[in-house]
C-alpha cells in the first residue's frame, strides 16, 4: 500500500530512510520554530504563535506517504520533541494540534482548492469578529487585522490559482493544516484550563494567524516539492 | 443660647463628616478571576497602591508551581512565574482600558502552570457572580 505513487517500487530501506529523514527534519525544524520569536516580531503579547516549519514536514508526508506513515510520523514528532524540549502538557497540546491538522490535511489532500476557499472564508470571518470587538483598532491590533485580511485575500487567490493549476494544490493543504493545528491546540488548551472563554477570545486571532502562516509554509512547501520533483506534484 | 447652637452645629458637622467617610469606602475598579487546574477565586483590585498575590500550587503532575500576581488599582500583570517559557510574564498588563487592544483580551494565561487571570469590571463581575465578591474571605483560590 505504501508508496504506490512512486515510480520505482519502494524498497523497505527506502521507506525507512525517508521516515527517518522526515522525523529528523521535523525535530530540527521544531527547534527552529521555538528559536524564531515570531510571536514577538508579529504581535507582541500573543503566546502560541509559531512559524510552523515543523508542520511543513507533516505536509510533505501527506504527499509522500500513506496515512499510516503520516500518523506514525506525527506521533514520533510529537513525543520525541515533547520529551526533548517540552513537558507532559506540551505533548498534549501538540498531539491535539498535530492530530487535527493531520486529519484535515489528509481530507483536504483530495480537494485542495476547497481547503483554500474554506480557510479564506474563516480568516475573513475572524477578521470581522476581531473588528466587531474593536472597531477602531490601532497600533499592533491594526497590523494584526491587516495581516489577517491579507491572509484571507491570499487564501482566496490560492483558491483561484489552484482551480487554474492543480499543481499548486499544496497551498490549500498547507493553509488548512496550519489553521487546523491552531484550532486543535486552542481546543486542548481551553479544555485543560477549563476556560471556554479562551476559545471566544483567542480563536479568531489563531485562525487568522494560522491562515497567514499557512500561506508562507505553503509557498515554502511548493518550492521544496519543485526541487524534490516529488511524484504527483 | 448662641453657644449651645454653635456647639450643636459643631457636633452635627462632625457627625456628618464621620458618616460621609463611612459611607464611601473606596470600591475596587475591577475584579480578577484567578483559575488554576483545580480551583478558582476572585481578587479585587487594590483601591490604593499596588499589591502582590503569590499563587502557590501543586500541579497535577506533582511539581510545585508559583505565580506572582501583581495587582494595581487599574489592572493586573504576572510579575513572575516558575514556568519555563514565561509567556505569562511577557503577556504584559491588563488594565480596564487596554482590553480591546490586547490579543488575549482580558486574559493572562500561564499554560504550563495552568493559571488563567481574567480582569472584569464590577458590572461584569456582578453579571457573572450575581454579587460582588467578599473582599478578604474568597480571595485565595
Amino acid at each position: 500500500m505504501s508508496d504506490t505513487k512512486e515510480k520505482r517500487p519502494a524498497s523497505r530501506a527506502r521507506v525507512v530512510a525517508r521516515f527517518g529523514l522526515l522525523t529528523a527534519l521535523a525535530l530540527v525544524l521544531g527547534w527552529l520554530d521555538r528559536a524564531i520569536p515570531i510571536t514577538w516580531l508579529l504581535s507582541g503579547a500573543a503566546p502560541g504563535i509559531k512559524l510552523g516549519l515543523a508542520n511543513t514536514v507533516l505536509l510533505y508526508a501527506v504527499y509522500l506517504m500513506d496515512w499510516r506513515g503520516c500518523v506514525l510520523l506525527m506521533l514520533a514528532k510529537v513525543f520525541l520533541s515533547g520529551f526533548l524540549f517540552g513537558s507532559m502538557s506540551a505533548i498534549i497540546y501538540s498531539l491535539s494540534g498535530g492530530a487535527l491538522s493531520l486529519v484535515v490535511m489528509l481530507l483536504v489532500r483530495r480537494n485542495e482548492k476547497y481547503g483554500a476557499l474554506a480557510i479564506g472564508l474563516m480568516a475573513l470571518a475572524s477578521d470581522v469578529a476581531l473588528l466587531m470587538r474593536n472597531s477602531a483598532p490601532k497600533g499592533r491590533m491594526l497590523w494584526i487585522m491587516l495581516l489577517i485580511a491579507a491572509a484571507s485575500v491570499a487564501a482566496f487567490a490560492g483558491f483561484c490559482a489552484i482551480r487554474k493549476n492543480p499543481r499548486l494544490g499544496v497551498l490549500g493543504t498547507s493553509l488548512a493544516g496550519a489553521v487546523a493545528h491552531n484550532v486543535g491546540q486552542i481546543l486542548a488548551a481551553s479544555a485543560m484550563l477549563r476556560t471556554p472563554q479562551l476559545l471566544y477570545t483567542y480563536l479568531p486571532f489563531l485562525v487568522g494567524m494560522g491562515a497567514a502562516v499557512g500561506c508562507l509554509t505553503g509557498i515554502v512547501a511548493r518550492r521544496v516539492f519543485l526541487s524534490l520533483r516529488a511524484p504527483g506534484m | 443660647m448662641k453657644k449651645i447652637i454653635l456647639l450643636l452645629a459643631l457636633v452635627m458637622a462632625l457627625a456628618f463628616g464621620a458618616l460621609a467617610e463611612d459611607a464611601e469606602p473606596a470600591m475596587p475598579a475591577g475584579y480578577v478571576l484567578v483559575s488554576t487546574a483545580t480551583q478558582s477565586g476572585w481578587l479585587p483590585l487594590p483601591t490604593e497602591g499596588d499589591s502582590v498575590f503569590p499563587l502557590s500550587q501543586v500541579l497535577p503532575d506533582g511539581t510545585q508551581a508559583l505565580n506572582v500576581i501583581h495587582l494595581m488599582p487599574d489592572g493586573v500583570y504576572m510579575e513572575d512565574s516558575t514556568c519555563k517559557n514565561h509567556d505569562c510574564v511577557g503577556e504584559g498588563e491588563v488594565t480596564l482600558e487596554n482590553i480591546p487592544e490586547r490579543v488575549l483580551g482580558n486574559m493572562i494565561i500561564c499554560l504550563p502552570n495552568q493559571v488563567v487571570l481574567q480582569l472584569y469590571t464590577p458590572e461584569e463581575t456582578m453579571a457573572i457572580l450575581g454579587e460582588l465578591p467578599e473582599i478578604p474571605e474568597r480571595e485565595k483560590p
